[in-house]
């Protein structure tokens, strides 16, 4: 493939991600690590402060639906730092018993806060794992996106423009897969349907289909679907358990100090108190009737939102090939 | 435009020779169709009409439609996860519909871990508005103002020909502007002022619109993180604070019907299958399988104290008076010492065991010796099993000395090899001999048959009992703080002194300035007169009586604390009492009527036992009546009539004062003006001591110091003495009777009604209930008491006044805290808020800057097309 090299130069030298500099200057598929969505997060949050939000507030045509859809995860982390503000801020101004009483609802608000969060993430990450588990189809495969911005303002008098980078993910629109980035990783492999190819064998076809996408993206999509429904509902149920949980007075009961911590025995204890605070709470929660339930009910929704989602990937039909048998003269009927 | 949803019916070629064929009639039609457009030449591909349209709503039309579009999402959920269709629209609305779910879930497992019903339903409640707040934030400080100013609503949302529902300006670089009408676009370009020689005005227009939706969208999520936890919780705070009484009516209303008979008796029944009585009575079982199998089980006794305490803290919250937890021991001892007496004590087969061959009085000996071993450590032990090493230990040491005869011991008695294996045989001869098996079995059965015929019943209806004090307490305790608040404002401090207030920590701060503002009401030098500060008072107290208790709609039956807590005593008192007559009848022999257990249970629940609730239930009336006490002896300072009154009282009972006269001698000193200055405001001040700060024990220690009682009488007798104001003295006579009469019997502490009963007596007898005279001669009437006789009861009636309710300084104090606390909230909070909503408002005037807005060229007189019907 050939590279334009003054296009290479436009590239934002900011990103958290190295990729591959032959294919710097268009979309595709990235290599996924452990840190992969940590820092895409990280990435994203960066450039919401720094970028997408002064960019939006100035009016520009370039804001698109992602920047706004990455900007939405300011008010979550806005709002979660309040809501521990308000019920944390105050506290010490009250004075005696009362910033006692405060101190511990705060800490309740606090971890509630955080174990939605936390909740929230485990629940839609369990599905996603499940299904990639039993499927091989990872929800989350990253592409970078690259997108060469409309000239504007004083940029529009020199004829200059912006080069941005998104990261997106290759199933996140059900309606509109990128398939045509795991069209071009194939060909850049040599096979355009090696991941077709790869699919159908986990859907339980022995031998290469003549035309593997034309058979697995509808099944895929449908994976898509179905889980991201699931994620809906388990996600939800796990972060109201996060939250029940730091309710519990055993949560906060385990960061108590009957002497005043230095900052050091602080830090040193917090790990093994977090653990105990979750054990004892947990173990709280199941003993009431509705918090039994909730266990319940969310380990359920995610076991079963998982085998929903994964029960008609399997190839339906015992597999047919046609074969044309070239000896065989041309008949006309 | 193409519309971007195609539909494949558009496409009949395709549709023919496709692969997939689902309904073969509907298909064939197809066929049919597409072979006559084929004949008819007429098979040219074409894009759908456009069926996308702005939504132009009421708000009750909307209302409508956001419930159906709700149940379209769970439709959607449905087809999603059967399926697996579904477009990215619906995908992120059934996300919000997780959301929500989410969010009932976790408001069900809070309110399951409050107690009481109103933080449970607060729980409820700042869900909503935490949701309300989240979508009304923008609609009022971002959409309405846009709406005024430029004449468009950045969420105007719209369907698109698939059907789903979205805002316009969601997607910046995706407006479909073709389901707008020219005249909206030029109406919306007049309100924004855009020049009107401009070429392409309309495409500016929305240029400048497109601008401001984002600019907009952008506003909404850089504000909506701090807006919406900041707006709840202000508004959760209003809320909580308007629901608090009528939630608490709400509860009386419910106790009072959980307090009639048949209702109790179901939640009894409701108990007695509760998990603490499974646990309990899993616990029970083992030791009572232990028992059969002859083995005495580890802390036995301490075991069976918590099994058969009727009141222990899961059993029964806060009903129990300390008198009680005392004897509750010695009554369980007793049950306990009952089902061992007359069991065969079986030391003298052990005797044989260990003492082989030996002579039946020798054997009688050895016996003796352990089985005293034994009775020696189970009285150090105060009863219950002791431990049989200790008791071996000291019967072999003790036979040693009794059996040695010149120096030598008896053969069956080890020498210092054997002895680790005697003692081995006697520690197990103890365990197994001290009650036989036979008699462990029986008073197994003994135990058994009294915890289930007698304490799990009378466990179940304290169980009951308690948790409707508790109940009762919190509905009080919203009460008492209501009034508590009021009291407060009597005082008209500032809100620089409240923060003062809040500021103080020692009782003698507080108690300064809480009297000092009381003498200044006093000496008329408060912003208001003493007389209206008395009326305020006065109206409080009316307000206690009118609002204590509450009417049960459709009935229009009247339910107070008081009478809903009687009721409930009388309840839990006549169970008691039913289970106690049935003591003795079937062969029950360890807990007869005689028994300390048995004579509790035929009594019901002491009189004793019943002040805890009705002391939060007086002390509402009792903490105005103490703030009337402070005012009158302020009253009395100011007037000089305290100072001469206890001049007087120690001049009759012929001891000195504590006060001092200038110049005249005491001890061999001559008093100097300063000194006697001094003692004057000393005595003062233990004077306000007593009447705010209830604190009795320095004064004690002062006036009552060497067995002195004549001082400590001369000294109470000045404080408690009625004003010469009559407007006081007449108000605070009052206070006295009540505080007198609610504590002159313990068993009617609670019957504050004596003077109720007789101010109805008065009211019936057509005399004036408001004339205090009358009524005290009714209550001497109806129950042969006089006021002397109030004062003469067990503790002179100054003393019980410091025992009704709370110092009036603590009552003062806990509500500025709260008053200052909530206030140091608001501001920083409330001001934040106020801050946040400036900023959005005003940031909004500088929106609407199109970027190249120089390129749009103005309209010159070459011109021969122009755009919009305002160009000229």
């Amino acid at each position: 493939m050939q590279i334009d090299n003054s296009k290479l130069d436009n590239i934002p030298k900011n990103s958290y991600l190295i990729v591959q500099n032959n294919n710097d200057n268009e979309d595709h598929i990235i290599e996924k690590h452990v840190t992969t969505g940590a820092r895409v997060a990280a990435d994203q949050l960066t450039k919401d402060v720094f970028t997408y939000i002064p960019k939006g507030m100035s009016g520009s045509k370039n804001s698109n639906f992602y920047e706004f859809l990455s900007i939405g995860m300011v008010p979550y982390l806005v709002g979660s730092a309040t809501l521990i503000g308000i019920t944390n801020l105050m506290n010490k101004q009250f004075g005696g018993k009362n910033t006692f009483f405060a101190n511990k609802n705060g800490l309740k608000m606090g971890a509630g806060v955080l174990m939605y969060a936390a909740g929230k993430w485990l629940g839609q990450k369990a599905v996603n794992k499940g299904v990639e588990a039993k499927t091989g189809i990872d929800l989350d495969m990253p592409y970078k996106k690259v997108i060469h911005e409309l000239p504007e303002g004083k940029n529009a008098a020199n004829n200059e423009a912006k080069t941005a980078v998104e990261f997106h993910k290759v199933y996140e629109s059900a309606t509109f897969p990128r398939w045509d980035l795991i069209n071009k990783q194939g060909e850049q492999n040599g096979n355009r349907y090696e991941y077709y190819d790869k699919m159908a064998k986990r859907m339980g076809y022995k031998e290469d289909l003549n035309a593997p996408d034309q058979v697995v993206q509808p099944k895929i999509r449908e994976v898509v679907v179905k889980s991201n429904a699931a994620r809906s509902l388990s996600g939800y149920l796990w972060a109201a358990i996060g939250v029940a949980m730091a309710a519990q007075d055993s949560f906060a009961d385990a960061f108590n100090y009957n002497h005043k911590p230095t900052v050091g025995q602080r830090l040193k204890n917090l790990p093994g108190q977090i653990c105990d605070g979750l054990k004892n709470s947990a173990k709280d929660l199941a003993k009431t009737k509705f918090g039994k339930g909730m266990l319940i009910a969310a380990a359920t929704t995610t076991a079963l939102g998982i085998w929903n989602a994964t029960r008609s990937f399997k190839a339906d039909k015992p597999e047919t090939k046609s074969t044309v048998d070239y000896k065989e003269k041309f008949m006309e009927f | 435009m193409l519309n971007n949803n195609f539909n494949q019916n558009s496409f009949p070629m395709f549709q023919n020779f496709g692969l997939q064929k689902t309904n073969p009639q509907q298909d064939n039609q197809q066929d049919r169709k597409v072979f006559e457009r084929f004949l008819a030449k007429d098979n040219k591909v074409t894009p759908d009409t456009p069926r996308g349209h702005l939504i132009k709503e009421t708000l009750s039309e909307e209302f409508v439609s956001t419930l159906k579009d709700n149940a379209k999402d769970v439709k959607n959920l449905g087809v999603a996860l059967k399926d697996g269709k579904g477009t990215d629209t619906q995908l992120g609305r059934l996300n919000d519909l997780g959301m929500k779910i989410g969010g009932g879930v976790i408001a069900g497992a809070l309110m399951g871990h409050r107690a009481t019903t109103n933080k449970k339903l607060m729980e409820g409640i700042g869900f909503a508005t935490f949701f309300s707040m989240m979508s009304l934030w923008p609609k009022v400080a971002i959409d309405a103002p846009t709406k005024l100013l430029r004449g468009f609503n950045p969420h105007q949302k719209y369907q698109d020909s698939n059907g789903d529902k979205k805002p316009f300006f969601l997607d910046n670089q995706y407006l479909s502007w073709d389901m707008w009408s020219k005249d909206e676009i030029e109406k919306i370009g007049d309100k924004m002022n855009v020049p009107k020689d401009i070429k392409d005005r309309d495409e500016y227009t929305k240029e400048k619109m497109r601008t401001i939706a984002l600019q907009d969208n952008t506003l909404w999520m850089a504000t909506a993180g701090l807006a919406t936890p900041l707006l709840t919780s202000l508004a959760c705070n209003r809320i909580e604070e308007g629901m608090r009484i009528p939630l608490a009516h709400q509860g009386l209303r419910g106790l009072a019907s959980q307090a009639q008979p048949e209702n109790t008796e179901k939640l009894v029944q409701e108990a007695l299958n509760s998990s603490v009585f499974e646990a309990n009575d899993k616990k029970f079982a083992g030791i009572i399988q232990s028992l059969r199998n002859g083995v005495e089980p580890k802390n036995f006794t301490e075991d069976m104290r918590f099994l058969f305490n009727i009141t222990h803290p899961d059993i029964a919250p806060s009903v129990v008076s300390s008198k009680y937890t005392e004897t509750s021991t010695e009554m369980i001892d007793e049950i306990i010492s009952n089902a061992r007496k007359g069991k065969e004590l079986d030391f003298t087969q052990l005797a044989r065991t260990i003492a082989k061959g030996e002579s039946d009085a020798n054997i009688a000996k050895i016996a003796g010796i352990i089985e005293d071993s034994y009775k020696e450590a189970q009285a150090a032990l105060k009863g219950g099993a002791p431990d049989p090493k200790k008791v071996a230990g000291s019967a072999m040491r003790e036979m040693g000395q009794q059996f040695k005869v010149n120096g030598q011991l008896p053969a069956w008695f080890p020498d210092s090899k054997g002895k680790k294996a005697f003692m081995e045989t006697m520690e197990q001869g103890i365990q197994t001999s001290s009650l036989s098996k036979k008699g462990y079995a029986e008073m197994a059965d003994q135990l058994e048959q009294a915890y289930k015929g007698v304490i799990r019943p009378a466990q179940a209806r304290m169980s009951v009992y308690g948790n409707q004090t508790v109940q009762l307490n919190n509905i009080a305790g919203e009460k008492y703080n209501l009034f508590a608040r009021e009291v407060l404002r009597c005082f008209d401090f500032s809100d620089d002194e409240i923060t003062k207030l809040n500021q103080l920590q020692t009782t003698e701060e507080k108690i300064g300035m809480v009297t000092e503002r009381a003498a200044k009401i006093a000496r008329g030098e408060g912003k208001k007169p003493l007389s209206e500060v008395l009326s305020s008072l006065t109206a409080v107290r009316d307000k206690v009586e009118s609002t204590s208790s509450s009417i049960i709609p459709g009935r229009g039956e009247k339910v107070t604390i008081a009478g809903v807590f009687d009721a409930m005593t009388d309840n839990a008192s006549k169970g008691l009492q039913t289970i106690g007559k049935t003591l003795g009848m079937d062969g029950q022999s360890i807990i007869t009527p005689e028994t300390k257990l048995g004579r509790f249970l035929s009594q019901g629940v002491t009189d004793a036992d019943k002040g805890q609730v009705r002391q939060a239930v007086s002390s509402i009336e009792a903490m105005v009546s103490r703030t009337f006490a402070m005012f009158e002896l302020e009253s009395r300072i100011a007037d000089g009539s305290l100072l001469s009154d206890y001049q007087e009282n120690c001049r009759k009972r012929g001891i000195p004062s504590v006060v001092l006269q200038e110049g005249v001698e005491r001890d061999g000193v001559v008093a100097t003006k300063e000194a006697a200055e001094t003692s004057l405001q000393k005595f003062y001040h233990d004077c306000r001591f007593v009447t705010a700060g209830s604190s009795y024990s320095d004064v004690m220690n002062k006036y009552h110091g060497g067995g002195n009682k004549e001082s400590y009488i001369a000294f109470l007798d000045a404080v408690f003495a009625d004003s010469s104001n009559p407007d006081i003295s007449q108000l605070n006579r009052r206070t006295k009777v009540i505080a007198a009469i609610t504590n002159f019997d313990p068993n009617d502490a609670l019957k504050i009604n004596y003077f109720d009963e007789a101010k109805k007596a008065v009211k019936n007898a057509g005399g004036d209930e408001k004339d205090d005279k009358q009524v005290l001669t009714k209550v001497k009437e109806l129950f042969g008491l006089t006021s002397s006789d109030f004062q003469q009861g067990a503790k002179s009636s100054s003393t019980q006044f410091a025992e009704l309710g709370e110092a009036t300084v603590e009552t003062i104090k806990k509500q500025a805290d709260q008053l200052a606390n909530d206030r140091k909230w608001m501001k920083f909070f409330g001001g934040a808020t106020a801050v946040l909503v400036g900023a959005t408002l005003i940031s909004q005037l500088f929106f609407g800057k199109v970027k190249d807005a120089d390129k749009y060229q103005r309209i010159s007189q070459q011109d021969t097309f122009v755009s919009g019907k305002n160009g000229k």
